[in-house]
């Protein structure tokens, strides 16, 4: 490739600077709102005159908002094991083993993954207030899973298809079970693709809205989104708004970290999905 | 061999469809079945069968469709949006370049953020007394005076789309950058080698190549820019102009109490969302056919 | 030691029939090569002695056991692909225990197998190495270890050695010819590689279109091809065909006039040339088959034949001998091959041409051959 000029490379640079200050503006906006004491929030300055910590120390010292994130956390874990053990057999089946319905049942997970969450939301009730679950934690599990499991076996389903068919053919002939290929062969190739479908599934997890706004009542229940969506100050227009940021912040950071270090196998995940579909 | 392959199959499919179809296809048959009765929230099994009646209401509600017509203009204004500007992000990256891990973790920031919290963000930033975005646009000299960004009605739904735009097109470009790159690179090897000139390059090389890619990223966002809930549930003061499908249904399934009125609302949404599915799944698979 | 016996075998995917009736008997420690052009169903073939497809019609035997519903690990066979398929995750060593691990062999037994594997395969310095960090020669090896540590049967080869390089093709095909000498166990091996198929075979299996064309020796196939396909697909380069019209039936001899004007007496007994049923007539087309070391420019011999003029339009100097390719007035081309001592050709020169009558193949206009006692005595020249 030719070099290109100078002037060029200086205008790319500019517009990789743009495009990056454009994503991360808001979120450093949010952490230096949260710096900024008392009044001095409502001044614009881009950089809080005095940093303090004010904001994190009365989140944090609020009960309701670490057990919330508490919440945040147990769901989101629990929910990607129990979708990834879900979709682990499943899209082995439906990658590798050729049998009638197969595409009926790609289709039907398919389509489930593309539906609106409202349209399940009366009978996701009645099914959780069946179990007695209303305003508990695996109220949230429960319902989540109707969004990760088509997401990961769907997204394992493309995964798995990527391994060369002669590997498994090798190991049928050397007599293995398909169980045993999935075990010993499959998973131990896939561990990154799992990772990846893993984390992807946290960050849905992590970041629904709406069932747990629904299916949750008190604090002892809520996750994080919620919580912050009820942050409110005395009325209306007097939002805690130093507050919020700092949850803000809070509640971002995990994921920016992940997203930092497992950007690559982010989009890789992504695209396995979507590319094929 | 082939009897015992399918029941192997079987097996594993079976606890992923077993749940797949006790938390997706149950309640979803449920909410269709709701959707026909006067259940109330605090006594659903109490409900009574009234045909139509539901349906009816909705259709006579103006509120109703208003948010039609907001789910579908947003959606409109959004996803080209999106998919324009993303297209462009994707092509203009396309080459490799020192710092670009970096830049795709940056971008990928908006999309991994939970969208309560980049509204919560937004809504600070876009505050009419306080907000930094009026501060700068009045010093800068576009705006003469602060704007009420999601305060009046009327700007807080395209404050929205803003919003959406902010968090989706890096997403789009990433997704598009890595479908440009899974391209066959002679094909482009050839064309600059014939001297093709770089603008036929992208129309008659680029473009058909990436349709694929093109038309499941759209369809996908399409389908998620029906459902929106979060950012509106958030940036707007729930008012009729920015009311979404999704923010209708869940008010009256959920605040009024109305399971029977809102899960019509909901079963409406989902067969206009199945509507657009199957209708630019028809439309891709038109234009695959002619190329062949 | 075993026999396998394929009986009117079948397979069909959907509506595309691969595999259309194939009768075919192996045994002994024969070393089978099954060979024909990309498509031509013997990867197939292979997958279905294995198990790894079902016959959708017809049986598959192993040692006179139809095993049509018997899974690949219950049939003593052992296969090595094209890619090689180790297993990326495990070393050398795992890779070539994972089937004796299965199959629940005590750890020594396992260990001293293994090692045992690798001495002959030259891989005992690699056992604790995984696939990626292994030359593609190395990872030949590995592939044909995990296949004998199982003491298989039956060995299945399924193109190996395609996706090496031309030198290490050469070296790996030795190896193979070796291990063949040495393992004793019938082996099935498939490749598109005539030159492969000629160096390693007992047995050489000509397929196309999913049937079997010939089936014999290497030089028998060489020698005695029973139709214009397997004449043109074994040999390189490739035989020369030339159209002619029979001119005269007589009782030792069949005369041949080609497009360009020559004649040929061929020598051929009544009852060779009665053995095709009907019977060749006078004016009907036939096909005369040379392959180019039997094209001799000594114009000058008294040997019969016929003598064709033309121009030089293509020489390739291969160093130890040189093909060249002589274009006829009519447009047909012949091909022989010169010795390094002969003077080399130049392009466009005029040359004349002695193709060799007592060498000739004939074939009927339907492509099947005409076969004659007297070109087997001038096979040893």
């Amino acid at each position: 490739m030719a070099r290109s000029s100078p002037l060029r490379r200086l205008g790319f640079g500019l517009f990789c600077s743009i495009i990056v200050v454009l994503c991360l503006f808001p979120f450093y906006w949010a952490m230096v709102s949260s710096l900024k004491s008392g009044t001095e929030i409502f001044a614009t300055d881009l950089w809080p005159k005095a940093l303090t910590f004010q904001n994190y120390g009365t989140i944090l010292q609020d009960a309701s908002f670490g057990r919330s994130f508490l919440n945040s956390t147990l769901v989101a874990l629990s929910t990607v094991g129990m979708a990834l053990l879900l979709s682990i057999t499943a899209s082995f089946a439906l990658a590798r083993i050729p049998f009638r319905g197969r595409k009926r049942i790609l289709l039907a997970i398919l389509s489930v993954t593309m539906f609106p969450q409202v349209a399940v939301l009366s009978g996701m009730f009645e099914l959780v207030r069946f179990f007695g679950l209303y305003n508990h934690c695996s109220a949230l599990i429960l319902s989540y899973m109707t969004i990760t499991v088509p997401f990961t076996a769907w997204t394992l389903t493309n995964f798995m298809r990527e391994i060369p068919k002669e590997l498994e053919e090798a190991a049928i002939i050397d007599g293995a079970s398909y169980l045993t290929i999935l075990v010993k062969i499959f998973l131990p190739i896939l561990s990154p693709a799992l990772v990846t479908t893993g984390l992807l599934a946290f960050i849905a997890a992590w970041n629904e809205f709406l069932f747990a706004l629904t299916f949750t009542l008190t604090n002892q229940a809520r996750t994080v989104p919620v919580a912050i969506s009820l942050l409110s100050g005395a009325s209306q227009h007097e939002l805690p708004w130093g507050n919020i940021m700092a949850a803000s912040v809070l509640v971002t950071l995990p994921l920016v970290v992940l997203v930092v270090i497992f950007q690559r196998r982010i989009i890789s995940g992504l695209t396995v999905g979507a590319v094929k579909g | 061999m082939s009897w015992s392959r399918e029941k192997t199959a079987w097996a594993f499919v079976a606890p992923c469809l077993f749940v797949l179809l006790s938390v997706a296809a149950w309640p979803l048959l449920r909410t269709i079945f709701l959707s026909f009765t006067d259940a109330q929230l605090e006594h659903m099994s109490g409900a009574k069968f009234i045909y139509w009646e539901n349906f009816k209401a909705l259709f006579s509600d103006k509120d109703w469709k208003q948010s039609v017509y907001n789910t579908l203009l947003f959606a409109a204004c959004s996803v080209p949006c999106e998919t324009l500007l993303g297209l462009f992000v994707a092509l203009a990256l396309h080459k490799p370049f020192k710092g670009r891990g970096l830049l795709r973790a940056a971008v990928l920031v908006p999309w991994a953020i939970p969208t309560i919290v980049s509204a919560r963000m937004w809504g600070w930033m876009l505050h009419d007394v306080y907000g930094i975005l009026n501060e700068l646009l009045v010093r800068v000299g576009i705006l003469s005076a602060p704007l009420p960004w999601t305060a009046s009605p009327e700007l807080s739904f395209w404050t929205i789309v803003m919003v959406d735009v902010w968090k989706t097109t890096p997403f789009m470009a990433l997704l598009l950058l890595a479908g440009l790159q899974s391209l066959p690179q002679d094909c482009f090897e050839a064309a600059l080698v014939d001297g093709v000139s770089k603008k036929r390059i992208f129309f008659r090389i680029t473009l058909p190549l990436l349709r694929p890619t093109l038309i499941v990223t759209l369809i996908f966002r399409t389908l998620e820019a029906l459902r929106i809930f979060d950012l509106v549930y958030i940036l707007s003061n729930g008012g009729p102009k920015t009311m979404t499908m999704s923010v209708y249904a869940r008010r009256y399934l959920v605040d009024y109490a109305n399971v029977g009125y809102g899960s019509a609302a909901a079963v409406c949404l989902s067969l206009i969302v199945a509507l657009i599915t199957i209708l630019y799944i028809n439309v891709g698979r038109h234009r695959i056919l002619e190329e062949r | 030691m075993s026999t396998i016996a394929l009986k009117n075998v079948t397979k069909s995917f959907r509506d595309h029939q691969i595999i259309s009736g194939i009768d075919l008997e192996l045994s002994g420690n024969a070393c089978t090569v099954l060979v024909g052009p990309s498509g031509c169903g013997k990867s197939t073939l292979l997958r279905l002695i294995c198990g790894l497809e079902e016959p959708t019609t017809g049986e598959v035997h192993i040692d006179g056991r139809c095993v049509n519903t018997l899974p690949p690990v219950e049939r003593g066979i052992a296969m090595v692909f094209q890619s090689y398929a180790l297993y990326p995750h495990m070393t050398v060593f795992d890779n070539m225990a994972f089937a004796l691990k299965i199959s629940g062999c005590s750890k020594t037994d396992i260990a001293q197998r293994v090692h045992k594997a690798a001495k002959t395969l030259n891989v005992e310095h690699l056992l604790d190495r995984k696939p990626k960090e292994l030359s593609g020669g190395q990872r030949q090896r590995v592939a044909i270890g995990r296949a004998i540590v199982r003491h298989p049967k039956i060995f299945l080869f399924d193109e190996p050695l395609s996706n090496l390089d031309a030198a290490l093709r050469v070296k790996m095909r030795h190896e193979l010819a070796r291990l063949k000498a040495e393992l004793k166990t019938t082996m099935i091996y498939v490749t598109h590689d005539q030159s492969e198929a000629m160096t390693l075979a007992d047995t050489i299996v000509v397929m196309r279109d999913g049937r079997i064309e010939q089936a014999g020796t290497p030089l028998s196939l060489y020698h005695h091809p029973e139709n214009l396909f397997v004449a043109g697909f074994i040999g390189s380069p490739t035989m020369n065909f030339l159209k002619a019209i029979v001119e005269k039936i007589q009782s030792q001899y069949l005369v041949l006039r080609f497009d360009s004007g020559e004649t040929l007496s061929i020598p051929i007994t009544r009852a060779e040339l009665s053995a095709r049923k009907p019977s060749l007539s006078l004016g009907e087309t036939i096909t005369v088959g040379i392959r180019p070391e039997d094209i001799k420019e000594e114009v000058s011999s008294t040997e019969d034949g016929a003598i064709f003029s033309g121009k030089v339009s293509l020489v390739e100097n291969l160093g130890n001998e040189t093909h060249v390719w002589v274009t006829l007035p009519g447009g047909a081309t012949l091909n022989l091959r010169q010795a390094k001592k002969d003077v080399p050709h130049a392009l466009g020169q005029e040359v004349a041409l002695l193709v060799r009558a007592a060498r000739c193949h004939i074939f009927d206009p339907q492509g099947k051959a005409i076969q004659r006692t007297q070109k087997e005595a001038a096979c040893s020249p």
